[in-house]
């Protein structure tokens, strides 16, 4: 009876133990072995959107995609980790050190060496036939045109999770744009992987990021560039930016700044050279301003073209006194000889007759203080001061552009707007958006004020040229043409105070002057062959714009 | 009796009818087997189009980028360089008051 009894308490206990473990199998371990099972059963795939490209105007590629390679390493696989690593980062130029601490990390799969490396190298890495060695395809950025415009395109990093992520410029203002969606495929496979014909499928399709087509002529682009860099080198400038704009649309012909980088290589650069600086930095305008200055007066009947100004000496504004460029004064002047002579005396009459009310008014008119809605990531602004804080001598100095400071595109966008009848446009980078489906954004030319009438744009239109026509720089300029144009030279702040040997030498204008096709402005900083804006800007704006006539196909009599 | 012979007779007509439903049957399980047989080895050949399939995508996406190389600008201006073309810096444009052709008296 008893030995009944025993058999019978071993097959209780044994059946205990084994309903303990099913009920730890079913309730403690059944997520995981889910996954386990999922994963034997189940094959999952990520599937990663291509990012969009970026065209000129002629819908040529300026950024598109080029396949590129994951390396990645699976330890528990490798043999040797030693001469593993010592081979791999021989070829992909890595630290030795770096991969072994990657492979010797314990229970560790799966670990990425290196990412977006070219076709060439993995296929010198694959002919090697490592053990535990991997490949994987991955998008990776390219750029036919090399680093033409790198400013204004931006470039693509990646974030903190390690995926794509557009920075600056058009990449990084057109991000979610351009990205796309990812999407994910789960399908069955049978027992050697492949795919189950009638089995489960779950997906999620991609999207592919939307394609960019820009106002930027990539000639126009070219021509600005190389006339930058010699530029620089023949004026011996610190930096220097030239920007290129249709006044009619507002549309971004051509934007080059120096120092500029390589996108495809922007971690060898210094991230200083990332922002573009036409958009994301200010200065001070000097005397290219006295354009908008005396456009408003005119525009507010403060003065007219025959109003005269007697420059007899230095004008004094409480304890300062304001000279001109030269120190040497020209007697009576018209409004016309103000801006001929470029007159410091002369502007500060003008800015006593328009007021400092509508100074200010004119200032946020002109889009002075505010971001102009430019679509690039990295717009900045300086902000105006309130208009109880502006003292007699801050109205002076700021008449002839000094004492206030506004952005290269903002100076841009004023100016443009004289060249369009008083039609002040938002700068736009991007014409037209469109997507692999068909579906197309365009974006239309926008009209966001105006600053002066138009009878006033046409009598500041005949001002600049003939400030181009009879001021210092008209030896430079393009025989049988109507340009419009301004010469600045502003003192750079320093601790303070102004420093009479650094400069920005600017030249702003439109042409021709009558049918503008482009407005242009050119600045140097602290050019060493001359200071004057007229002995440096100016000769590259008009070699800009000979260039410019010939490849519009713009004759002299137009 | 004659309901007797009554159920005899349909119950021969009857034998026909399951005779097809067993063969029909039959067939359907061997079509089965067949399609199932079929279906086992068609994730490989799947997995071939699926792989021809990259492939084309990925010879297009090539193509695609040596075009975009080849029409860039700094090659073109390299080709026409070695082509022996040069900038034209001084145009000279024809006067429209001018004719095009002059009549000779």
């Amino acid at each position: 009876m008893w030995r009944q009894k025993f058999v019978l308490l071993g097959f209780i206990i044994c059946f205990s133990l084994i309903i303990c473990k099913l009920f730890y199998w079913q309730f403690f371990k059944s997520g995981e072995l889910a996954n386990a099972a999922s994963n034997q059963y189940y094959f999952k795939l990520n599937l990663s959107a291509n990012r969009g490209q970026i065209m000129a105007n002629d819908g040529s590629v300026l950024v598109t995609n080029k396949t590129a390679y994951l390396i990645y390493a699976e330890p528990k696989k490798i043999e040797d980790k030693n001469s593993f690593s010592n081979t791999v980062s021989k070829i992909l130029d890595l630290d030795k050190e770096i991969i072994n601490n990657r492979l010797n990390q314990s229970e560790i799969f799966w670990v990425p060496i290196k990412h977006k490396v070219n076709e060439t190298t993995c296929e010198e890495l694959k002919n090697l036939n490592l053990k535990g060695l991997g490949f994987e395809k991955e998008s990776q950025r390219y750029y036919p045109e090399a680093s033409l415009a790198a400013q204004l395109l931006g470039f693509v990093g990646n974030n903190e999770s390690g995926e794509d992520k557009g920075y600056f410029g058009i990449e990084g203002f057109y991000d979610l744009a351009l990205k796309g969606k990812s999407g994910f495929l789960i399908r069955e496979k049978d027992a050697s992987g492949n795919p189950i014909l009638l089995g489960d499928e779950k997906r999620i399709p991609f999207e592919d990021g939307q394609n960019l087509e820009l106002y930027l002529d990539r000639s126009v682009q070219t021509i600005i560039e190389d006339n930058l860099k010699k530029g620089i080198e023949k004026y011996g400038a610190s930096e220097g930016l030239v920007a290129v704009m249709d006044p009619i649309t507002g549309g971004i012909i051509g934007m080059a700044a120096t120092p500029s980088y390589d996108p495809s290589k922007f971690g060898e650069y210094d991230a200083q050279v990332y922002p573009n600086p036409i958009v994301a930095n200010t200065y001070e305008p000097g005397s290219t301003f006295k354009t908008l200055v005396m456009a408003a007066a005119l525009n507010e009947k403060a003065v007219d073209v025959q109003t005269k100004f007697n420059e007899e000496g230095p004008i004094k504004i409480g304890q300062y006194y304001i000279r001109t460029w030269n120190d040497k004064y020209n007697g009576q002047l018209n409004m016309s000889q103000i801006l001929e002579k470029s007159s410091n005396p002369g502007m500060v009459f003008v800015a006593n007759k328009l007021g400092k009310d509508k100074f200010i008014e004119y200032l946020n008119k002109f889009g002075i203080g505010k971001k102009t809605g430019i679509d690039l990531e990295e717009e900045a602004t300086s902000e105006i001061k309130a208009k109880d804080t502006w003292s007699d001598i801050d109205l002076a100095t700021a008449s002839f552009g000094q004492g206030i400071a506004v952005t290269p595109i903002q100076m841009l966008q004023a100016v443009a707007s004289l060249a369009n009848k008083g039609n002040l446009m938002e700068p736009q980078i991007v014409k037209k958006i469109s997507d692999k489906n068909g579906k197309v954004i365009i974006k239309n030319p926008k009209i966001i004020g105006t600053t002066v009438d138009q009878k006033t744009a046409k009598m500041i239109t005949d001002m600049m040229v003939s400030a181009v026509d009879n001021g210092d720089a008209k030896w430079a300029k393009p025989k049988g043409y109507r340009i419009a144009g301004k010469t600045g030279t502003a003192q750079i702040p320093v601790a303070g105070h102004y420093d009479v040997q650094k400069t920005i030498a600017s030249f702003v204008g439109f042409a021709p002057a009558d049918k503008p096709k482009f407005v242009i402005l050119v600045a140097l900083r602290e050019p060493q062959s001359s200071p004057w804006g007229s002995e440096t800007a100016a000769p590259l704006f008009f070699n800009i714009t000979k260039e410019l006539f010939t490849y519009y196909g713009i004759s002299p009599n137009d | 009796m004659k309901l007797r012979k009554k159920i005899v007779i349909q119950h021969q007509a009857k034998l026909p009818i399951r005779a097809f439903l067993v063969g029909f049957i039959l067939l359907l399980l061997i079509l089965q087997v067949v399609v199932s047989n079929r279906i086992a080895i068609s994730g490989n050949q799947i997995t071939q189009i699926e792989q021809k399939l990259d492939g084309l995508k990925q010879s297009n996406n090539n193509l695609g980028e040596k075009i975009a190389s080849a029409s860039s600008l700094t090659v073109i201006r390299e080709k026409s360089l070695s082509l022996g073309f040069t900038k034209n810096i001084t145009p000279y444009y024809v006067s429209t008051n001018l004719p095009v052709a002059l009549e000779l008296h």
